[in-house]
């Protein structure tokens, strides 16, 4: 009984609090940020921005190919600086974090004073990463999508992957016993996240569901979808007919071939197409009646039967004649604006991609998947910590 | 399942290799023959060597290196069950390739990691039978070799069996109980074990004691005789079977209210080195220190720290930049700003000349003076031996538990050990391999059954 009061008048001393201890490991953190290295990731920050900014800044936003690899790119510089904040944070101080664990802190103090720290960190850089991009010219557009300017839109989402990205690195550093052991598994973490992101490397089907848990997934989604992925031209196939305008192609051909080719069903169906239609009398003074006009047009359909039916050109089958072209001479015939036109409005639909869409959904739902990772790779670097007691002496 | 499938399992579970690769199995079956007779040599069954996993597990204790035994064997399993799986797959002809491809890939990686075991535990094998350790070449390349020479040839013997680590002293256990006070540290500690490798070890048993209060406590034992162990289950942050009462309070029921009325210093100095002293203990104050004492009085406790310790002067110098012993003191200072009742230390004198320790555990005493129970470890015990009024001596049994050889006073020390210096103690209970003279067992022994009565 009197051990049970004195416990009960003992319970009343209260020692500091999850709060009160955010506050110091904060305090120290922002104190280390000066007398440390850390500041040192705002300059590399900075750096990295600079050269990847120079190799996309004359394709983001113009054409697809570069809006993805924008993306993809941006999402790296995104990843790299989130990775590299904290990857050795916890582990490089496991034996003090061990020790005043054992004096009374809060692990979840710890973690969240590392998540404020942390934070911080990844909006400098954020900062620092967009205003580079501006600087070199990135065409980013004025007005944004999902707030009134675009490199906001641009900011929040690079932000979200790089905190998420730092997460990942804090749990892996929590679970670590030294840097060496956090940055050997570190290139693993990447390469995974970079091959597995499902952006630009094609993924074999069975491996396609992994790039569901990839950080780098969402952020290239998002950000494609926020540079107008599926609204811009693709230029890749015009580009390649283009330098090949000068090629000379053909091939040696047989007259049968040709009138199966006349046969077939890819040809059939034009068999409405009209080839000569008279608009107007001959020297242009009258307009022609339709019901004269329709029984002066050709249409394709007889034309294919006359051929197909000729006697004199069966009899040929066999006769051989060579064809040769350049694409320049295609182009001359249909006109090159209307062949690229075409072209890259073709393979643009091709290339839509529904996970790219701009529309308010997909990249609200793109971020919360992104703040989910955060909160879940946060929870796992707590949890890990709540066992630094059982590290092995 | 067609005959040649039973045969290749079959043959690949217990003789390592396909029915039809002539040459591994007959290169198997000598290695096994061989370590039948290395099996026998080292004092376990035979036929071990026979059965796949009993056969890893057996040679990792034949080599003294069990643990190790135990991972092979483990791994060996696994091999196994990919093995398996894989004859089977095959067989199936279902065109899966991926599946057979993924597990080739990691049955390498088990295989990668069962031969650097292996490796390990030969080398073990070698110092068992007093060899040079060039053998591991030939253990490596040809293992059947020197599985046979060591198996069967009588110039080859262990120089100590399986048998022969288990003694008397082990399984005697003093059963004695100290009765808890209102005053001081009362230690009954059952066993102190933990799970290695799917096997309960025993690291501490049968410890009891009484320590006065204003005592301080030599701790002794050589490296591994759970000196650090036994701390850390006195101070309840690594849990024992045990009843730890300081004050009369229980440590383990109430550990969240007392940890901060124990100041444990670990062996290194666990700071930020970016931190000035004057920082570093505003911290520990504001984390160790109850919420009542307002910033004022964190400050002032703060200072009379840092006076007690010296650490004035040099209150805004960055930890990095202090000298070993400057950041023993500080260490020693961030436990002490709680002024704790039990104060635990862990080799504080690592590092430092016999003048600076000599400071140090002088400055320790008079901590103790005060009422407060202090425990150190120390390598160097005897150029401070007249500062300590009890000694604990823990020693490794054959078990390899951590047994209580000694706890009383120094002088009682001296008589019981017949030695006059404590390193001399040391060298009396340390086994032989470690330049020792192996003399735990009659030690633990003879001090359990005084215990014992």
């Amino acid at each position: 009984m009197a051990e049970e009061r004195t416990a009960k008048r003992t319970r009343r001393i209260h020692h500091s609090g999850r709060f009160s201890q955010i506050g110091i490991y904060l305090g120290k953190q922002l104190r280390f940020f000066i007398s440390e290295n850390d500041w040192k990731v705002l300059p590399m920050a900075a750096i990295i921005a600079g050269l990847v900014g120079m190799v996309i800044r004359n394709r983001f936003f113009i054409n697809m190919e570069g809006s993805l690899i924008g993306a993809f790119a941006l999402t790296c510089v995104a990843i790299w600086n989130g990775c590299f904040n904290s990857i050795q944070s916890i582990c490089r101080e496991r034996g003090i974090v061990k020790r005043e664990h054992r004096s009374g802190m809060h692990v979840s103090s710890y973690i969240c004073a590392h998540m404020l720290y942390q934070l911080m960190l990844c909006l400098l850089q954020t900062g620092l990463s967009i205003y580079v991009l501006v600087l070199l010219g990135v065409p980013f557009p004025l007005e944004g999508f999902m707030t009134p300017l675009m490199v906001l839109d641009i900011g929040i989402t690079m932000l979200l992957v790089s905190y998420a990205a730092d997460m990942l690195s804090l749990f892996i550093s929590s679970v670590s016993h030294t840097t060496t052991g956090a940055m050997t598994v570190m290139p693993f973490v990447l390469i995974f996240q970079l091959v597995f992101s499902g952006g630009v490397i094609p993924l074999p089907a069975w491996s396609q569901p992994l790039s569901n848990f990839t950080i780098s997934n969402y952020g290239i989604q998002t950000l494609a979808a926020q540079s107008g992925y599926n609204e811009l031209p693709m230029v890749t196939a015009w580009n390649t007919l283009s330098g090949m305008r000068d090629k000379e192609m053909g091939g040696t051909f047989t007259l049968g071939q040709v009138l199966d080719l006349l046969d077939s069903p890819g040809v059939e169906k034009y068999r409405d197409a009209v080839i000569l239609s008279p608009a107007s009398s001959e020297d242009g003074s009258e307009e022609i009646p339709a019901e004269d006009a329709e029984a002066r047009t050709l249409r394709l359909g007889p034309l294919l039967d006359a051929l197909k039916s000729s006697e004199a050109l069966n009899e040929e089958r066999d006769q051989t004649f060579t064809v040769s072209f350049t694409l320049r001479d295609v182009f001359d015939i249909f006109g090159e604006e209307k062949v690229k036109a075409l072209v890259q409005q073709k393979t643009a639909e091709a290339a839509y991609n529904e996970d790219y869409a701009r529309t308010r959904g997909n990249i609200l739902g793109n971020w919360m998947v992104l703040g989910l990772f955060i909160l879940f790779f946060a929870f796992l670097a707590t949890l890990s910590l709540e066992l630094i007691d059982k590290d092995k002496r | 399942m067609n005959g040649r499938l039973a045969a290749n399992l079959v043959t690949n579970i217990f003789l390592g290799a396909n029915y039809d690769s002539y040459l591994s199995l007959v290169l198997n079956v000598l290695i096994y023959a061989g370590l039948w007779g290395i099996f026998q040599k080292c004092g376990l069954k035979g036929w071990r060597a026979l059965i796949p996993c009993l056969r890893e597990d057996g040679l990792g204790q034949a080599a003294s290196r069990e643990r190790e035994g135990r991972v092979a064997a483990f791994l060996r399993g696994i091999i196994i069950l990919l093995e398996v799986i894989n004859l089977l797959t095959v067989s199936e002809r279902d065109g899966s390739e991926t599946v057979i491809t993924m597990v080739e890939i990691i049955s390498l990686l088990f295989s990668i990691a069962s031969i650097i075991y292996t490796i390990r535990i030969y080398l073990g094998l070698i110092e068992v039978f007093g060899r040079r350790r060039r053998w591991i070449l030939l253990w490596t390349l040809a293992e059947f070799i020197p599985a046979l020479m060591w198996g069967w040839l009588k110039k080859y013997q262990p120089l100590w069996t399986v048998e022969e680590l288990h003694s008397a002293a082990a399984d005697f256990f003093s059963g004695a109980h100290v009765e808890s006070l209102e005053e001081g540290l009362t230690v009954n500690l059952e066993e102190r074990t933990t799970m290695d490798f799917f096997r309960k070890k025993y690291l501490l048993r049968d410890i009891h004691m009484y320590i006065q209060p204003g005592h301080m406590v030599l701790l002794l034992g050589g490296s591994g005789a759970g000196k650090t162990t036994f701390l850390n289950a006195v101070n309840g942050y690594e849990k024992a079977k045990a009843e730890v009462v300081l004050n009369g309070k229980n440590m383990y029921s109430r550990y969240k209210e007392m940890q901060y009325d124990i100041g444990f210093v670990p062996q290194l100095d666990l700071m930020r080195g970016s931190d000035s002293i004057y920082r570093t203990l505003m911290d520990a104050a504001a984390m160790r220190l109850p919420t009542y004492f307002t910033r004022a009085q964190r400050e002032a406790r703060v200072e009379e720290v840092m006076k007690i310790f010296g650490l004035s002067p040099s209150r805004h110098s960055h930890v990095d930049k202090l000298s070993g012993g400057q950041r023993k003191r500080l260490s020693i200072a961030m436990e002490f700003i709680s002024n704790p009742s039990l104060f635990i230390l862990d080799e504080p004198d690592s590092g430092l000349d016999g003048v600076m320790a000599r400071e140090l555990f002088q400055q320790l005493r008079r901590i103790a003076d005060q009422g407060k129970i202090i425990i150190v470890i120390t390598h160097t015990p005897d150029r401070v031996i007249d500062l300590f009024d009890d000694v604990i001596v823990l020693a490794k049994d054959s078990n390899r538990t951590g047994r209580l050889a000694f706890y009383g006073s120094v002088e009682e020390a001296r008589t019981f050990f017949g030695r006059d210096r404590m390193e001399e103690i040391v060298k009396t209970i340390n086994g032989t391999e470690e330049g020792g003279e192996g003399r735990a067992d009659e030690f633990i022994l003879r001090y359990a059954e005084v215990q014992h009565g």
